[in-house]
């Protein structure tokens, strides 16, 4: 246990602590019209948005992405187990069966809303086949309520920005080496 | 001998001691009685119940007496708990008050009221608190429906009742400060008379930002309830979520790995120097000194940058799972870590060199919204404002957990409990916790992160892509959840600016019956209107900042 100290009585003279705040902010002033960026506690802190963007890490939680099979169908099976554990109960799938039967279910309705979503990652943990993903892109803004909601179209589409540099995937069901899948390793981009 | 058997022996036939699951002894009182009884424990001569820790209220629908009334009380200096249980009926939900044994039972009362319409009778003030007098129905209570809308039409505002009349020569005004006054701190409104510069009467008023959070854990299951919480007190985020999971992971006698338990203090113990860094730097804004502002969220933001590399969010965390973490740290945790370490200290540095011997700080807040220990107890505060008024109770020091007793690390403490005493303990508090990260972090053991119980993880993912037994147990736990014993549990842990704790109900389900957040700024905010009695205007908002009150945790 400490007690912390009343300031004794040479700490309330008002001179010199004004001296001192002032040589403080002065310090600051001077790194930060002299200073170069990135450098700790020596260089400026702030970054220029938006010429300048912060650059997030892999495990961001951004919209999301469904990862598409070679032919461009979306490789998701409708399994419903993204939405079933939505905390925000945002997404909407409406499963149907394929006439050709190379797969047995897939989805004619995938929408996520995205003012609805609290971006909390839990679908990407759900997803038993590896399709939903959520990439870096965080500026989300629309015009209208309707645009919000993301259709399939929408979340099957190769996402690019070029506001962000490298890889655009974001959070992913894994991280390091790649779980071996012995149905689709050749087809898997990410 | 112990206080329970002291009451059993004084008022045995009021009362009857149940089986409690968390260890904590529990006595079911005749609602009659309570008063008594929790007078008889507050004036105990060896170990008074000097805290009303919580109080809280469940409905058990089938039972006859449907409304059950929950008392958590609290020992202050040998951190005794004991809990007590009343119930009433629904054709007769009345409960006598214990506001004149704990002033600190006035909001949590209220909030009952409000909740489940369980009338206190001898509450001096007993209106609704979160939702606001015009609402109809009870939202707690199980026969509400969940996704059910109230509007709200401009006619509802509240008018306060009109305070103390004027007296004396001098005509009072009413001046209203909030609820959306930058100063205000989220959305907090006050009501307060005055004379001339004098503040003689003020009221608060809150629920503006009420989320129905306890309503709608019941609605989801155990893991889901995980991103709710990052809403409570979202300027420490990672604080709730490690908060919430470890009362669910003791109510199932889950031991976390190490590892994990290391990583929680590290993030844990950022997420307090974040909260502490966002309180001081707005409370220091409030008052004129905005360069100081620039220094605390630098910290602020490069701390979100490692919390963003971990679980991939800034503010809304999410990071834990009930049983770990989500995902491992990141490779580059420890340089990240050293990093820190070695960029805040300078920070926190100019900060004090600015302003902890300026004359001008110091008059401001010296003198300024000061309280009493037996006061504070009284109020049911706790963390660095209790601290600040000279009681040393930690969480992390009184009940140590993820081996908070391992580090070497001291409990700041204050003598007068006014605002200036509630700066300087935050500011060590910032400089506590980097000891004790540099600490976890130097010894960070390896191992996995989940807890290896097929209860609570989910499959890897080679297991749920090949394999279909994989497969189906992933489905399982996905769609079921997890499902703690049934029975109730207390579980706590030191929050940014106190005990934050979760009293959870279990029936065996996979959704909680019942999740109780007991927020620390709660008990906090509610002594407020005491002590602006006597003060200027213009220290509402010096006492305010320095209290870290934070809307989504103080409504939820």
């Amino acid at each position: 246990m400490i007690t912390m100290p009343r300031p004794s009585k040479s700490e309330k003279w008002a001179i010199p602590a004004i001296i001192v705040g002032h040589l403080t902010t002065l310090k600051h002033f001077m790194r930060n019209i002299l200073g170069r960026r990135g450098i700790p506690n020596k260089g400026i802190a702030t970054i220029e948005y938006p010429d300048e963007r912060r650059q997030y890490s892999d495990r961001f939680r951004g919209r999301h992405w469904l990862r598409t099979r070679e032919d461009g169908s979306v490789a998701c099976v409708a399994c419903y187990m993204c939405s079933t554990n939505c905390p925000a109960q945002c997404i909407r799938i409406v499963a149907s069966e394929d006439e050709n039967l190379s797969q047995e279910k897939y989805p004619v309705v995938f929408e996520i809303d995205l003012l609805r979503c609290v971006y909390c990652g839990y679908c990407v943990d759900a997803c038993p086949c590896n399709v939903i993903y959520m990439t870096r892109d965080d500026e989300l803004a629309t015009m209208t309520r309707e645009e919000s909601i993301i259709t399939l179209k929408e979340l099957t589409e190769e996402p690019k920005s070029e506001r962000i540099k490298g890889d655009i995937m974001g959070y992913r069901p894994w991280y390091g080496e790649r779980p071996v899948w012995k149905d689709d390793i050749d087809r898997m981009k990410y | 001998m112990s206080i329970s058997e002291r009451l059993l022996q004084a008022h045995g036939t009021d009362l009857v001691e149940e089986p409690s699951r968390d260890g904590v002894p529990t006595f079911r009182v005749a609602r009659e009685k309570i008063e008594d009884v929790c007078r008889f424990l507050r004036k105990d001569e060896t170990e008074p119940m000097d805290m009303l820790m919580d109080l809280c209220g469940v409905d058990y629908r089938d039972r006859q007496d449907r409304f059950e009334v929950v008392y958590q009380l609290f020992n202050t200096p040998n951190h005794v708990r004991i809990r007590l249980k009343t119930s009433c009926p629904e054709s007769d939900p009345s409960v006598p008050s214990v506001y004149g044994v704990w002033k600190g039972a006035d909001w949590f009362e209220r909030e009952v009221f409000d909740m489940y319409g369980v009338s206190f009778s001898g509450h001096p003030d007993l209106r609704r608190l979160l939702t606001g007098e015009y609402f109809k129905g009870h939202p707690l209570r199980k026969d509400y429906e969940p996704g059910k809308r109230f509007p709200v039409t401009e006619a509802d505002i509240y008018r306060p009742p009109a305070g103390k009349a004027d007296e004396g020569d001098f005509e009072t005004m009413l001046v209203n400060v909030g609820p959306t006054h930058p100063a205000m701190h989220g959305t907090f409104r006050v009501m307060a008379r005055l004379d001339g510069e004098k503040i003689v009467w003020a009221d608060t008023e809150i629920g503006y930002l009420h989320r129905c959070f306890e309503k709608m854990s019941e609605t989801h299951n155990y893991q889901q309830v995980i991103p709710y919480t990052d809403r409570l007190n979202y300027c420490s985020s990672f604080l709730n979520n490690v908060a919430y999971t470890k009362t669910i992971e003791e109510m199932m006698g889950l031991e976390i790995p190490e590892r994990t338990q290391a990583v929680r203090v590290i993030l844990g113990e950022f997420s307090r120097i974040m909260d502490h860094c966002v309180c001081l730097g707005t409370n220091l804004v409030d008052l004129g000194a905005l360069t100081n502002y620039w220094y605390y969220y630098q910290i602020r933001e490069e701390i979100y940058t490692l919390l963003e590399k971990c679980c991939g969010a800034r503010l809304t965390t999410a990071y834990t799972r009930i049983g770990g973490l989500s995902k491992d740290i990141p490779e580059d945790f420890g340089e990240m870590v050293d990093y820190l370490l070695k960029i805040i200290p300078p920070l926190i540095d100019d900060v004090d060199k600015i302003v902890t011997k300026n004359r001008i700080f110091q008059m401001r807040t010296m003198g300024v919204g000061g309280i009493t220990p037996e006061n504070a107890i009284e109020w049911g505060w706790t963390g660095p404002c209790l601290r600040a008024a000279g009681v040393p109770y930690d969480v992390r020091k009184a009940f140590p957990y993820y081996g908070y007793d391992r580090y070497d690390w001291e409990v700041p403490v204050g003598t007068t409990g006014d605002t200036f005493d509630r700066y300087t303990v935050r500011m060590e508090e910032i400089r506590q916790s980097l000891r004790i990260i540099r600490q976890a972090a130097d010894s960070l053991p390896g191992g996995p992160i989940m807890v290896d119980d097929p209860r609570v993880h989910l499959p890897g993912k080679d297991e749920v892509y090949n394999t279909m037994e994989g497969l189906i147990y992933h489905f399982e736990k996905v769609m079921f959840g997890l499902t703690p014993p049934e029975g109730d549990w207390y579980g706590f842990s030191e929050g940014a600016n106190g005990e934050l704790g979760f009293y959870v109900v279990s029936d065996g389900t996979p959704n909680p019956y019942r999740v109780r957040c007991r927020p620390p700024c709660f008990a906090i905010y509610q002594a407020f209107r005491e002590m602006l009695e006597g003060h200027m205007v213009a220290d509402i908002v010096a006492i305010l900042g320095s209290l870290n009150v934070i809307a989504g945790e103080l409504d939820r």
